[in-house]
């Protein structure tokens, strides 16, 4: 019960601000997550919007995008707690044509639960989505009207206020109604002034003959908007992005899904700074982060053992090591050491020394982009972005400046201080091209200047030198093969993050959802898209890795017919591997455990564990796995992950009649797993 | 070496060289390393201090060899050691008898009966004006006896050598052996401005390579494929942050104990205040108290008094929405992604296609295993054999891997990309982490290349935002003008062959330097490029502590190199200045003032910035109602 001693240095940033060891203000991943965002979605509920589409995989335009709204919910609740959201359907057969499906406000728990009871429930889903034959031209100055009500009363507080629009409709007024678009631009306006931005989403499908003309009402109801921005807002990149959002390229509806969840998430800088070209040039620019390990991160402790859970709060006491004396923050000094020593000096050194001047990315000159390394990396890299709050032209010699590094494939090398009191690093700044256009829904690298900070000397550390005795250089032969085996695993298109979803927080993400929603830890299971696609690696080199094998031990005079020396072999290894770790256990110990009780993983064994009853002596993750490769639904029974994960394969299992057909299905399911596209 | 320095009226000779000397120990002191341990004898002193009781020369020796003395054993030194050593070496102004020769061969002695056969670095710095005895004869005696004990030998020389003094006929004679000695040692001689030089090149504290883990690299499925293999590899750091200095926290509070000891007044110390080396002990004890920091963890009952909970029985929770959900360690355990310390090989892709910005953190090395000398690693030849030949596979494909990295079992697994490394020393690939989905923040930013948003039949001056191809030739020229590879610019100091030895050598005790294989002749040089703040602290650390002194007027100056890369360099500024004129004019930009941005504050402040239009004289309703 006593008083728990805690790591100084966590009490060290309570006490002295945020900075880490090497004296850079830490940036906060709550810097983003404390950023409010009010989100409120609004579907076109149409008779194109509702109809059937087989190209959506048999379900209407309205349901895919109720449904990936009920995604990104899902997803903002747990990566963005704070953040409210709210879905209006309009063209509804309601009285004034509108409903508040969920009121804008954070969700909770029931909230998600009802949502999903009305996806499943097709009575209340068909119900509510049948559309009104008879469309008032004053629908969208309504819905305007009704989302401006939203905002005002739940988010008024809320810094970043979103309207997404998602209609396949571009002409919600006809011509011979004038008063409607009127009265339409009247209440955007008012949305306007409310600080609400309209992000609409136009969609192509085949019920409106894939076409979509904004001009025909959106760019006036947009437009009106920003020509205000021009006049008041001296941020010319606004009125770009502005512009860029009204015409958005209307989207195929089956891109839906993702483009609802890429607005999951709002833009912040971490930091406003500036360009530096020889003391003359002064290019505004805000600085954000764009890659960083996303973790689950706890929110509080809690106390569960009295009859109402409740949060756990802490005091925290300085006391003196030796005497525990209680010592009062004001009392608390910094020094350095010298040695076992202290060398006193005034706080106010103690800031003059981290002190390096104010923020500024000064250029020091251009280099080729080819002297930028691999290995010149050690801290995360930032994106940088034209801002003119401060300068006035800086989009323009920011653009100037990404089109001529981009064009001469040039680096420049720059000095950066990102923020005050943060220490000085040396950079490279990079431009990156412009998104992928053939991969639209998945931007992961926009287009700017990445600044990439350039390890310092004392960074870097030495090679692990291998004395020279102990090298062994490939002869050309085996180095052939080994090319032939790597250039048929190429994937051309080289490495895109979004293949790569981390199974371990989406363990977690699921894992949490189902003690929130009180669901069966059933679908708990996540596919782990991070392993190699085997059955490809398999189909493409499988020889060759087995030639390749064979060759090295030829090489080293090993018999390579003898499975016995290739087992051996493999003993050693693992043996081996086990007894450099550092955990000090008797290893090899461990090493024969494991291989008494725990059968070879291969499709015979499988079939013939299956047969004796006692397929459960595989782990959990070598079931999953089988588990998965065969695309097998998850069984709905309830108990362990275990008793779930067997009595899903013993189901299955229980409908083949040979190992033939499960080879057979095998090779069927490993055929569609593809490792890349670059078999051509 | 009482005499002052020609040039330098302010500093004797025996300072020129002994600020070096003090400066090695002072970092030594700062490493904190047991093992960087460091002795000094003196020749050619004054007197003999009263209780000095080191000597190994007899005091009533007959010949040159009176003068010497051990002034402290080979020790890892502290800051009271350091002032006391300060306190001994004093210029002699009359003592003209001391051999330069018997203090090495006392050097080598103390050194031998240190280290014995222990894998010591060993190392003798003689600092001298060069005007003692130093006989033909002890020479040679030394040269063997440095051989034998692999001992390294720097000789640092003050004095005016190219002045009166050098027509000394002892004291060119000296040079002329030292300078012979250092030569048959393979030692560095150097002169004292030289060594002050190096000085100012700051110091990398060499690490010594340290294994990550060691894992199996896997191609194909090692489960169930007959078709696979499986290669043991190690991993190394690349690139890691070097840690600086950190402040600890002490208390300014004298403890009332102390006070009654009547040690201190019981006033407050002044911040400021320095305690000598006298003092240091008490120094501890009576004011720089360390401490730690309790916590004690609670929840509120009802009635808002405190009730006190033991540390383990809180339980995680996590935010979903509105709700917080507790998930229980149990939970924990059972929701926890399995998996097992492994690398294993996705894919491969053309090394141009790999987007920098991914890379996001620190590199690591990763290597065949193959054990120790003593400890042989299992199939290190197959291990060495596989991996060279896939590096040297992936350099002529020019293709990296695409690897799922999970360094320890039941850690979580990680993406990483892994470039071939092919060079005299490693055959292996160097490793960084990238992306997963999670980890992009998919922000939306408009195009900065064309104006998509520009409506057609309301031309607008969309082109004030985005720069012509003037401005963007312009930015071509000044961008060559400004080329880092400009063939005037000369690299910084341009070091000398031995005053760079003098620092590298200078490393600990069983580290050599750190290397740094990037071959570039260019101007900006990686391994020029030093954490200012690491070593400004750390310069500061050690000038304030052997000045005993934490005054500004004490307090150093950063050295020449830190901020040799904080402004381009003049000739590329007069370069490019007729270039950036005209790029400046064609930009055209110009700062806001400050009353546009009071109106970009007020949105900030929840107050519609809006409303503020018009400021610059338009009807913003005129314009309005135009549609």
């Amino acid at each position: 019960m006593g008083p728990t001693e805690v790591n100084p240095k966590i009490e060290n940033d309570l006490l002295f601000g945020n900075f880490d060891d090497s004296g850079e203000r830490v940036m906060n991943e709550s810097d983003y997550k404390d950023h409010r965002d009010a989100l409120l979605f609004a579907i076109d509920v149409s008779r194109s919007m509702t109809q059937l589409s087989d190209k959506l995989g048999g379900v209407s335009a309205c349901e895919l995008a109720l449904k990936s709204i009920f995604d990104c919910i899902s997803s903002r609740i747990i990566e963005n707690s704070y953040n409210l959201t709210g879905i209006i359907l309009y063209g509804v057969k309601t009285c004034n044509q509108c409903r508040v499906l969920m009121p804008l406000s954070i969700p909770d728990s029931s909230a998600i639960k009802n949502l999903r009871h009305f996806l499943q429930d097709a009575e209340l889903y068909h119900e509510a989505f049948q559309y009104n034959k008879t469309k008032s031209p004053a629908l969208i100055a309504d819905l305007l009207f009704l989302a401006n009500q939203q905002f005002n009363s739940f988010a008024s507080k809320i810094p970043s206020r979103r309207l997404v629009l998602i209609t396949d409709n571009d002409s919600p007024c006809t011509e011979d109604e004038p008063k409607g678009l009127l009265y339409a631009k009247t209440r955007a306006k008012d949305l306007y002034h409310l600080g609400v931005k309209v992000e609409p989403l136009f969609l192509l499908h085949e019920f409106n003959n894939e076409s979509f003309d904004s001009s025909r009402f959106y760019d006036d109801l947009i437009y009106d908007t920003m020509l205000e921005t021009e006049l008041a807002d001296f941020d010319g990149l606004d009125q770009l992005e502005i512009k860029a959002k009204s015409k958005t390229q209307p989207l195929q509806a089956c891109n839906l899904s993702s483009e609802i969840l890429s607005r999951r998430t709002i833009r912040r800088p971490l930091a406003t700074n500036t360009i530096v070209l020889n003391a003359q040039i002064n290019i505004g620019v805000q600085i954000y982060s764009l890659y960083r390990p996303q973790v689950a991160s706890r929110a509080t402790w809690i106390y569960a053992q009295g009859e109402v859970a409740k949060t756990v709060d802490h005091d925290t006491r300085i006391v003196v090591k030796t005497t525990g004396k209680d010592v009062l923050p004001e009392d608390v000094r910094r020094t350095y050491r010298f040695g076992e020593d202290f060398v006193k000096f005034t706080p106010k050194q103690l800031s003059k020394f981290r002190y390096f001047g104010e923020p500024t990315i000064r250029i020091l000159g251009f280099k080729p982009a080819s002297w930028l390394k691999f290995d010149d990396n050690v801290r995360p890299n930032y994106f940088i972005f034209p801002t003119d709050k401060q300068f006035l032209g800086s989009t323009r010699g920011f653009s100037a400046l990404y089109q001529s590094l981009m064009r001469k494939d040039k680096i420049a090398i720059a000095y950066v201080i990102t923020q005050k009191n943060s220490t000085p690093f040396y950079a490279a700044l990079v431009p990156s091209p412009e998104t992928d256009l053939s991969n639209p829904a998945n931007p992961d690298t926009p287009a700017g200047l990445f600044l990439i900070p350039i390890p310092f000397a004392d960074d870097r550390r030495r090679v692990p030198c291998i004395p020279a005795d102990q090298q062994t250089v490939a002869p050309d032969s085996l180095v052939g093969i080994m090319r032939n085996i790597i250039s048929k695993l190429k994937m051309s298109k080289g490495y895109e993050p979004y293949r790569y979803n981390n199974p371990a927080l989406q363990l977690h993400y699921r894992a949490l959802q189902a003690v929130a929603l009180d669901d069966e830890y059933s679908d708990l299971y996540i596919e782990d898209k991070t392993m190699p696609k085997y059955n490809s690696i398999e189909n493409r080199v499988g020889t060759l890795i087995g030639d390749f094998d064979h060759a090295v031990k030829d090489h080293l005079h090993i018999s390579s017919d003898s499975t016995e020396a290739k087992n051996g072999l493999e003993n050693e290894q693992s043996s081996g591997q086990k007894r450099l770790a550092d955990d000090g256990t008797p290893i090899t110990k461990e090493v024969k455990k494991r291989k008494n009780t725990r059968p070879e993983f291969s499709m015979k064994e499988v079939w013939r564990l299956y047969q004796s009853h006692i397929i459960h002596t595989y782990t959990n993750d070598q079931l999953q796995k089988f588990i998965s490769r065969l695309n097998l639904k998850k069984s709905s029974l309830k108990g362990t992950v275990k008793e779930l994960l067997v009595d899903t394969l013993v189901t299955y299992l229980d409908t083949l009649s040979s190992l033939d057909d499960l080879e057979t299905a095998f090779g069927e399911s490993g055929g569609e797993v593809n490792i890349s596209e670059a078999a051509s | 070496m009482g005499q002052y320095c020609q040039g330098l009226p302010h500093v004797t000779q025996l300072e020129a060289v002994t600020s070096y000397m003090y400066d090695t120990i002072a970092s030594k002191v700062l490493s904190q390393r047991k093992t960087d341990q460091v002795g000094v004898i003196k020749v050619r002193f004054e007197k003999w201090e009263e209780g000095a009781k080191d000597f190994i020369y007899d005091r009533n020796a007959e010949n040159d060899c009176k003068y010497i003395q051990q002034v402290c054993p080979i020790k890892q030194f502290s800051l009271k050691n350091l002032r006391e050593l300060k306190d001994q070496i004093k210029p002699s102004l009359e003592n003209d008898s001391g051999d330069l020769g018997a203090a090495i061969k006392l050097g080598i002695e103390v050194i031998y009966d240190h280290c014995k056969r222990l894998k010591y670095k060993k190392k003798i710095i003689l600092l001298t004006n060069a005007s003692g005895e130093l006989s033909e004869e002890s020479t040679t005696q030394i040269r063997k006896d440095f051989k034998s004990e692999n001992i390294e030998f720097v000789t640092i020389v003050a004095g005016c050598l190219n002045s009166g003094m050098a027509t000394n006929e002892r004291i060119s004679h000296n040079i002329q052996r030292l300078k012979f000695l250092c030569d048959t040692v393979h030692g560095i001689y150097a002169e004292a401005p030289e060594a002050a030089l190096s000085l100012e090149m700051p110091k990398i504290k060499p690490v010594k390579p340290v294994r990550g883990c060691t894992i199996p690299l896997c191609f194909g499925d090692v489960n169930e494929s007959p078709n696979e293999f499986s290669i043991s590899v190690d991993t190394y750091p690349c690139t890691r942050k070097a840690a600086v200095p950190s402040a600890t926290a002490y208390s300014n509070i004298i403890t009332s104990q102390n006070s009654q000891m009547g040690q201190n007044t019981g006033i407050d110390m002044p911040d400021c205040s320095y305690y000598g080396a006298e003092k240091t002990a008490e120094f501890k004890e009576a004011n720089l108290e360390q401490l730690s920091y309790l916590r004690e963890y609670y929840i509120k009952r009802d009635d808002d008094s405190k009730q006190v909970i033991a540390e383990d029985d809180r339980v995680s929770a996590y935010r979903y929405g509105q709700e917080l959900v507790p998930i229980s360690k149990m939970e924990d355990e059972l929701f926890k992604f399995p998996t097992a310390a492994s690398l294993l090989m996705i894919g491969f892709i053309p090394i141009e296609s790999i987007k920098r910005w991914f890379l996001m953190g620190p590199t690591d090395f990763v290597v065949p295993t193959i054990g120790t000398r003593t400890n042989k690693a299992p199939n290190k030849e197959y291990n060495s054999i596989v991996m060279s030949s896939l590096s040297r596979a992936m350099i002529e494909m020019d293709l990296a891997m695409i690897g799922r990295f999970v360094k320890k079992s039941g850690n979580e697994p990680e993406m990483v990309l892994l470039m071939p490394k092919v060079e005299p020393d490693i055959e292996g690939l160097v490793m960084c982490r990238v992306p997963f989905y999670e980890d992009v923040r998919y922000f939306e930013f408009p195009p900065l290349t064309t104006n998509i948003g520009v409506i057609s039949k309301k031309p607008q001056a969309d082109v004030r935002y985005l720069p012509n191809e003037e401005i963007i030739s312009a930015m071509d020229e000044f961008i060559d003008s400004m080329d880092l590879d400009h063939p005037e610019l000369i690299p910084f100091g341009a070091p000398q062959n031995s005053t760079c030895d003098l620092n590298n050598s200078d490393a600990n005790a069983d580290d050599g330097e750190c290397s740094v294989d990037v071959v570039d002749s260019d101007f900006i040089k990686r391994e020029l490029l030093f954490n200012p703040l690491l070593h400004r602290i750390n310069s500061i650390i050690k000038a304030c502590a052997i000045q005993g002194s934490t005054d500004d007027s004490t307090i150093p100056k950063d050295v020449p190199i830190l901020s040799e890369f904080t402004h381009p360099h003049k000739i590329l500024v007069v370069n490019s200045e007729a270039k950036l004129n005209k790029l400046k004019h064609l930009l055209d930009i110009k700062e806001v003032s400050e009353d546009a941005k009071a109106g970009k504050r007020l949105r900030g402040n929840g107050i519609s910035a809006y409303d503020t239009r018009g400021q610059e004289g338009l009807d913003a309703e005129a314009i309005l109602n135009r549609f």
